[in-house]
């Protein structure tokens, strides 16, 4: 498992290159890990619940952030909220991966901070194209 | 749930713009049962809503007739606000078309003002909320189904998909070509899955919709170039015409985008091999009208007043077994006459069929194309 890069102060927003997903099903882990991998040339790590995020958060800024919204213990929404103290974080975009995606639960997401919505289940070939979108949107 | 010592009152939600009306019934039923009924009256649509926000209620009760929304507009925002609440239209027009319409949107039961009589308003009331009861535990149901099958499915069709996209070449054909097929396949039960969940979310009355002023051509166009790919499964060609840049609907673009995605799918799946379907959009007689065309066997007779009822396929007498549990054009006309458009086709058996969608023209009126008219 790849690591995303050390907590360096960066000044420009630079490229995307690694990029944090969280999700409770290791299988759609493990998929969409590869997909970005393969398709995008992104390096991936794997937090399989919102508390292993934060562990692995605490000392490391990646470039973008990949939530599911159902996890158990702490939910997508819950998780980005403790992100969101994260000083050290705060350049770095969010955006949930989730199947619950009708247009109030899009809208409860982005007014919690996201920066886009992925739906799932996602096309394994456009995602690398979505999650740089969301990237280009959040420092356009 | 009714606590099992108290006895509990139904709280009822009255949306009536008469006084009159609403304290005579207030009378009725307070008089007949004094510790049964809560009522609470309201008489505009906006009063209504704040307390269905902030209230519990077990069943509304609907005048039509309100001063700050028009026909149905009032149940769909209610429906919106409080989805698990039944509603009962409380009207004085007796009209068993509207009846039938207004059971259509959703509503639980349609109740005649001068027939109202205690009995009748309570067995009403009762029979609402059972029916609600179930409805609720199918939607509930339906919406678990759908997502506890949406999570193997992101695997499935994330492996398959990216086998099939970036890794295959180097496996033998045959593997690869069963790749493909269980990809396609795995595609097809997620729309599938989509589509169940549209239906309940159309049968209860509640599609939610985001509509908003959109110009149409970027929208077409994006529907085109996602379905080449699967167009050229069928061996079949796209070809969009040019379309005017400034006409302008107001749909729901995602939603709008399926209603296209299903309509170009049935022309490449009912096209003959290395045929062509053809896209076409701009205005006529007023509206805006998109229109998809194919040239093959076209649509029979006595299948013309079902097609786009649920779960309607034209029997499997059709040459060419085509997949497709029936439900998208079903799903494509309730959405669009959601945002206030029709749809409809045009076929000879034989020659193909056109399928068209029209809705209101938003274009600003400064940049109406004159010019841009089609004759036929």
């Amino acid at each position: 498992m790849s690591q995303a890069r050390e907590a360096t102060p960066s000044s420009a927003p630079g490229i995307l290159r690694n990029i944090v997903c969280v999700d409770d099903e290791r299988d759609i882990l493990e998929v969409a890990k590869m997909c970005l991998e393969v398709v995008g040339g992104f390096e991936v790590t794997c937090c399989e619940s919102g508390q292993a995020a934060l562990e692995v958060l605490a000392g490391q800024v990646p470039d973008l952030i990949l939530l599911d919204v159902m996890m158990p213990q702490m939910n997508g929404p819950e998780t980005l909220a403790e992100l969101r103290k994260l000083p050290h974080l705060a350049a770095v975009p969010v955006a949930f991966m989730t199947a619950r995606v009708q247009p109030a639960e899009v809208r409860s997401y982005l007014k919690l901070g996201a920066t886009g919505v992925i739906p799932k289940p996602f096309d394994p070939m456009q995602l690398s194209g979505e999650v740089r979108k969301i990237w280009e949107a959040f420092h356009g | 749930m009714p606590a099992a010592s108290q006895p509990h009152l139904l709280r009822i939600l009255l949306i009536e713009d008469s006084r009159s009306e609403a304290l005579l019934l207030e009378k009725i039923l307070v008089h007949t049962a004094p510790h049964t009924y809560d009522m609470c009256p309201v008489q505009t649509m906006t009063q209504a809503l704040r307390l269905l926000d902030e209230l519990d209620f077990d069943v509304v009760l609907l005048d039509l007739n309100l001063p700050d929304v028009d026909g149905f507009s009032g149940l769909h925002a209610v429906q919106a606000t409080a989805p698990k609440v039944p509603v009962i239209i409380f009207t004085g027009i007796e009209d068993r078309d509207l009846e039938v319409e207004a059971m259509e949107h959703g509503a639980q039961d349609y109740l005649l003002k001068d027939r109202a009589t205690p009995a009748a308003i309570g067995r009403s009331m009762r029979h609402a909320i059972q029916r609600k009861q179930v409805e609720n535990m199918k939607s509930e149901f339906i919406s678990l189904v759908s997502h506890e099958l949406r999570t193997p499915l992101t695997s499935i069709h994330g492996s398959l998909g990216l086998i099939n996209g970036a890794l295959s070449k180097d496996l033998p054909p045959q593997v690869s070509r069963l790749i493909e097929i269980a990809h396609q396949n795995s595609e097809r039960l997620i729309r599938l899955v989509g589509d169940i969940l549209d239906i309940d979310k159309i049968d209860s009355g509640h599609l939610p919709l985001d509509l908003r002023v959109e110009a149409l051509e970027p929208l077409v166009r994006h529907a085109v170039e996602s379905n080449r790919f699967y167009a050229a499964h069928y061996g079949v060609k796209l070809r969009l015409d040019a379309i005017a840049p400034d006409i302008r609907v107001e749909v729901d673009a995602s939603r709008f985008t399926q209603v296209l995605a299903n309509l170009l799918s049935n022309a490449a799946k009912f096209s003959p091999r290395d045929g062509e379907v053809e896209v076409w959009a701009g205005i006529h007689d007023g509206q805006v009208r998109v229109s998809v065309t194919d040239h093959g066997v076209g649509i029979r007779a006595e299948f013309h007043d079902r097609i786009f009822n649920k779960f309607s396929q034209a029997d499997t007498a059709i040459t060419r077994n085509v997949g497709g549990a029936g439900l998208g054009l079903y799903i494509s006309k309730q959405m669009i006459e959601n945002m206030h458009g029709q749809i409809g086709f045009d076929s000879v058996p034989g020659e193909g069929a056109t399928f068209w969608i029209e809705l209101p023209d938003r274009t600003p009126a400064a940049e109406k194309p004159e010019t841009k008219r089609k004759a036929s």
